[in-house]
């Protein structure tokens, strides 16, 4: 489209949708792309490695190489026990967060200390959207059902200014009330973060949560979230729900990812707050308080997992986050390539958050503390890089089952063998074991014998793993988009 | 007018006084903390007892001696746990056996299998006390229970020799603790620990799977029960959802014990499947194992051993159907069923004939007796006295050798005789061997012979990587051709010992030096079975085809004789 047109275009959608003047949208862009920079460009993941990470990685790389040239027997005798101590280290370590999540019970929605109508604070949500015109109509569907004061309430719709499949379905739609289309002027990097940061800046919200446009939250989510604020010490800035699919008995690979997630929101997230450990935040659902999100920075516009790498922040700056007992359900990928495209940007900002914030190793370590640290980088580091390794993992297993080549017979002395061996029965099924009882805690029994499939989802998360391995060393802000509407809502 | 005033203290003196009061308070609590210490040195000093005296089983000496081996290199020769029997006990025992060479009795005594069962004992006294308060008997009944199963003298012996027995019954009780929990907070975490431990048994003794198969039972009537406003799917899934906890643990570890089984000895199922497994046994003729026992021997046994298990289950069922007693059937099946497998075992012939099998029944008393103490003052009076009379009759039964002949020589120490001659196990012979073959200065793997007789002589040894045994993935391989696999020696017993020795299998004219390229070079003669020893050093190939099969040469006597 010519700039006369694209002129034209957004003229017409702005006389529908008016925006603001043009000279507070350029400044709230450039506060988008560059506010967090501002306030500490040490976190943000504008480069992936620093230059000493550089210099680190790069050092492991020759050292290695340089071993197996001289004596590949010795070399792979020490990486191969190497890597058996950390996989049973990080097992051990997640397996741990995992039980004492399984076995704590966070505070429970309590309707008495729900807050009054009258008292209900102005709340924003920001839900940011490209190219989704089919999920439009959930938009206002999910706006009718929210109980909360539509007059307190506001929804940002943001939307890229040439994101004309959206805008054009957008402009067939009478829209409630409480909803404000913003449009995002076009500037790299294209991303979910960066439109977050500009919808902020117009946030009039005492709170602010994200919602993506295909989410259905509860109905009483918003008041939930005010009355555990309101009764909340001060340093409780962030509140993340549980995440959940509606569309889980679809295939496998919706079980195998409704599995994943009630593990993970019903589990790991309650350990890691019960051990006291940073807790990565959802991509959606994650109500916080305005002003001190502002204060942070907002969102890094360069990572591709904006959400994980703000819990850690939130942590690094002495704010807690707490689990909310409310539940948004989403649309799990159903499709296998789409799956991939999605886990592998995830494992790639993953990776890119864990480079982040160990920059400056013994910052972490004051700021969070050795238990943090740890957890930050078993949930967060170990979780992509431990899956990229399965690959290589999977095929010497294979080879010890169907014999070993006899110039592999010397890389393995006998404690790495009993130790894998070990860890590839007893690892692997504790972790089945512990999703089962996972399943059965939020009461999603129908999944459990999905359970015993999940070696074929820890394949596809090595595939996933390898994927963004990759990708971070090659384009590490590049944003895989993730195709939704692929099932009716409600199925 | 007087007025009454509160006279003046020495505050300095009062102060000092509550100051030590107290001090006494926390070491009492601190003691009292640790208590199940003094049961584990309790059993300890009992083990010393019994060993000092030499009273010892010849399975738990297999045992130090298969863990011994593993201990004495860095590249642990793991075929050694030996597949006929579980890694428990062996496993735990091969860290004290790194001190093996320091304090001899560890190994000669089978003290570091004693010390293992007797952490396992106060394990599960430990937990069965716990599971007897939080099941809801008050802490005087606990107490009673407790100690009466704690000082059983049939439960003091097996805490005390290494035997399998009590890991397995310790493992068992850790279980019902954390299956009590879940019956009555509905944690699933605590169903998932129970069923880790009820798996991790069956690392000790198969016949927990049993207890599995009870569990399994119990939790799908506990679930049906609860979700009865559920549709059926729903209903069904939840069931599957819990029997999954239930089995996976057991399957998970009886499945890797089969494939290390098979990796190391090339056998799967080497516990049921070798010349060792029991069926094997049992069929041997002339053995004075009996292949099975009647049922009127076996209930007689159980009557002797726990009369007032009747008395207690009778009880029981009297109150629930006229009092409405309520009462939790899980520890009672989890315990009970093992136990029934056990008798059934006996009267089929899948077991040996020895009391031990019947030793559930101890804590079964206990376990019973709680379902009634839970249930007012009666029901405690009965327990109390339940678990009273069975130390009583325990002990009485262990005096009568036709029914505990591996017990009797334990009794007759406690009552101040002398047991050592009764002992399943006489060293004297074996020792005398292993000292003589260790003054060779042979290579590792140079000396055939097996677990079980052949345990004796390697816990006499200082170097028991000398020695090739069955449990050896090329065991089989190697006394086919054992010149060409490095052997210079071999052990030898006399074939009627009524007992399987491989060697003794393919080699029967050995012992009488019908093989040719053998010279007999050592003979060692002492107490117990066999009473014979012999060692023939090998000159050249030997295979089972050349040995001269007749009973008419005999070897002359060798310079070496003990």
């Amino acid at each position: 489209m010519s700039d006369a047109s694209a002129l034209e275009y957004y003229q017409r959608i702005s006389e529908r949708f008016p925006q603001p003047p043009q000279e507070v949208r350029i400044a709230a862009e450039e506060a988008a792309r560059n506010g967090l920079e501002g306030i500490n460009d040490d976190v943000m993941a504008k480069v992936a490695f620093y230059p000493w990470q550089k210099r680190f990685w790069i050092t492991v790389v020759v050292v290695l190489a340089a071993g197996f040239i001289i004596d590949p027997v010795i070399t792979g005798s020490i990486l191969s026990a190497f890597l058996v101590v950390l996989y049973s280290l990080t097992v051990y370590g997640r397996m741990r967060i995992t039980f004492t999540g399984i076995l704590s019970d966070p505070p429970k929605q309590d309707l008495s200390h729900l807050v009054a109508d009258d008292d209900l604070p102005m709340y924003t949500i920001l839900m940011p959207a490209y190219d989704e015109p089919e999920v439009i109509r959930n938009l206002v569907r999910a706006v009718d059902e929210i109980d909360y004061p539509h007059d307190r309430l506001e929804l940002l719709l943001l939307l890229e200014e040439d994101d004309h499949r959206t805008l054009d379905a957008l402009l067939e739609v009478e829209l409630p009330e409480s909803v404000r289309v913003l449009l995002v002027p076009p500037s790299e990097p294209r991303t979910k973060p960066k439109a977050c940061n500009y919808g902020l800046n117009f946030a009039r919200g005492k709170y602010v949560t994200i919602y993506d446009a295909e989410d259905i939250p509860q109905r009483y989510q918003l008041r939930y979230a005010v009355a555990m604020f309101e009764n909340s010490p001060d340093n409780v800035v962030c509140l993340q729900a549980r995440l959940d699919y509606f569309n889980d008995r679809q295939n496998l690979l919706t079980r195998f990812f409704s599995i994943e997630y009630a593990t993970w929101f019903g589990c790991i997230l309650p350990g890691l707050q019960a051990l006291n450990m940073p807790i990565p935040l959802g991509g959606t659902s994650n109500h916080m308080r305005t002003d001190r999100l502002i204060e942070l920075g907002g969102w890094d516009p360069y990572n591709v997992t904006e959400d994980a790498d703000l819990g850690l922040r939130l942590a690094q700056n002495g704010y807690r986050t707490l689990v909310l007992d409310s539940v948004t359900m989403e649309e799990a990928n159903s499709d296998t390539v789409n799956w991939i495209r999605q886990r592998s940007r995830w494992y790639k900002g993953y990776l890119q958050t864990w480079l982040v914030h160990m920059r400056r190793p013994r910052q972490s370590f004051q700021h969070v503390g050795f238990r943090g640290v740890l957890g930050m980088t078993t949930v967060i580091g170990l979780t992509p890089a431990l899956a990229a390794v399965n690959l290589f993992a999977g095929l010497i297993t294979i080879f010890f089952l169907v014999g070993l080549p006899s110039f592999l017979s010397g890389v393995f002395p006998p404690w790495v063998v009993y130790m894998g061996t070990a860890m590839f029965f007893f690892g692997n099924a504790l972790v089945i074991f512990s999703s089962i009882l996972a399943m059965i805690k939020m009461r999603k029994e129908h999944l459990v014998w999905a359970c015993l499939l999940f070696p074929l989802y820890w394949f596809l998360m090595a595939v996933a793993a390898t994927k963004a391995v990759y990708q971070l060393i090659v384009k590490p802000s590049y944003w895989e988009k993730t195709q939704h509407g692929l099932t009716e809502a409600g199925e | 007018m007087t007025t009454l005033t509160t006279p003046r203290r020495d505050a300095s003196l009062w102060d000092v006084a509550d100051t030590i009061l107290g001090a006494l308070d926390m070491v009492r609590r601190a003691l009292f903390f640790i208590w199940p210490t003094y049961i584990f040195a309790a059993y300890v000093s009992c083990a010393l007892f019994f060993a000092n005296r030499h009273v010892l089983m010849g399975d738990a000496l297999s045992r130090v001696a298969s863990a011994w081996t593993i201990a004495q290199g860095f590249q642990p020769h793991l075929a050694a746990i030996g597949f006929v029997w579980g890694p428990i006990p062996v496993v735990p025992e091969i860290p004290l056996l790194w001190f093996g060479h320091i304090w001899r009795p560890l190994v000669t005594e089978v003290i570091a299998g004693s010390i293992v069962t007797a952490a396992f004992g106060a394990m599960g006294v430990y937990m069965l006390y716990h599971f007897l308060l939080e099941r809801g008997v008050s802490r005087v009944t606990s107490t009673v229970l407790t100690l009466g199963f704690a000082f059983n003298p049939l439960i003091l012996i097996y805490c005390t020799n290494g035997m399998s027995e009590i890991p397995y019954i310790a493992l068992l009780i850790a279980s019902l603790r954390y299956f009590s929990r879940w019956e009555i907070r509905g944690r699933t975490m605590d169903l998932g620990i129970a069923s880790i431990l009820v798996g991790l048994a069956s690392w000790d003794r198969y016949e927990s799977i049993v207890a599995t198969i009870a569990m399994a039972g119990v939790v799908s009537i506990i679930r049906w029960r609860a979700t009865v406003d559920r549709p059926l799917p729903a209903r069904r899934q939840t069931i599957f959802a819990h029997l999954l906890i239930v089995f996976m643990p057991t399957i998970m570890f009886f499945g890797t014990f089969i494939l290390f089984s098979w990796s190391l000895t090339g056998t799967p199922l080497a516990q049921f499947s070798s010349v060792y497994g029991n069926s094997s046994l049992v069929k041997i003729a002339g053995s004075p194992i009996i292949a099975s026992v009647q049922v009127e021997t076996v209930s007689n046994r159980l009557m002797h051993l726990a009369p007032f298990l009747v008395v207690e289950i009778f009880f029981l069922l009297v109150a629930i159907y006229f009092r409405r007693w309520s009462v939790r059937m899980g520890a009672i099946a989890i315990v009970g069923l093992p136990l029934l497998f056990d008798l059934y075992g006996l009267t089929s012939g899948l077991q040996f004939d020895f009391l031990r099998y019947l030793i559930l029944a101890v804590p079964l008393v206990v376990v019973v007796g709680a379902e009634l103490a839970v249930n007012g003052h009666a029901g405690s009076f009965v327990a109390c006295v339940a678990v009273i009379v069975t130390m009583g009759t325990t002990f009485w039964t262990i005096g009568i050798p036709a029914m505990a002949l591996q017990e009797y020589p334990y009794h007759q120490l406690m009552v101040g005789k002398e047991g050592a001659t009764l002992s399943d196990v006489q060293l004297e012979a074996p020792t005398a061997v292993a000292q003589w073959l260790d003054a060779q200065n042979l290579p590792d793997d140079s000396i055939l012979t097996d677990a079980t007789y052949g345990g004796r002589v390697i816990v006499g040894s200082h170097y028991p990587r000398r020695f090739a045994t069955s449990p050896d993935r090329n065991y089989f391989t190697i006394i086919d051709n054992p010149y060409q696999h490095g052997i210079r020696y071999v052990i030898t017993v006399p074939t009627n010992t009524g007992a399987i020795y491989p060697i003794n299998e393919y080699y029967p004219t050995m012992f009488d030096g019908c093989v040719p390229n053998t010279q007999l070079v050592f003979q060692a003669t002492g107490l117990g079975r066999p009473s014979y020893w012999r060692v023939y050093k090998i000159d050249g190939p030997i295979s089972p085809s050349s040995a001269v099969k007749s009973s008419h040469c005999t070897a002359p006597l060798p310079p070496n004789v003990f």
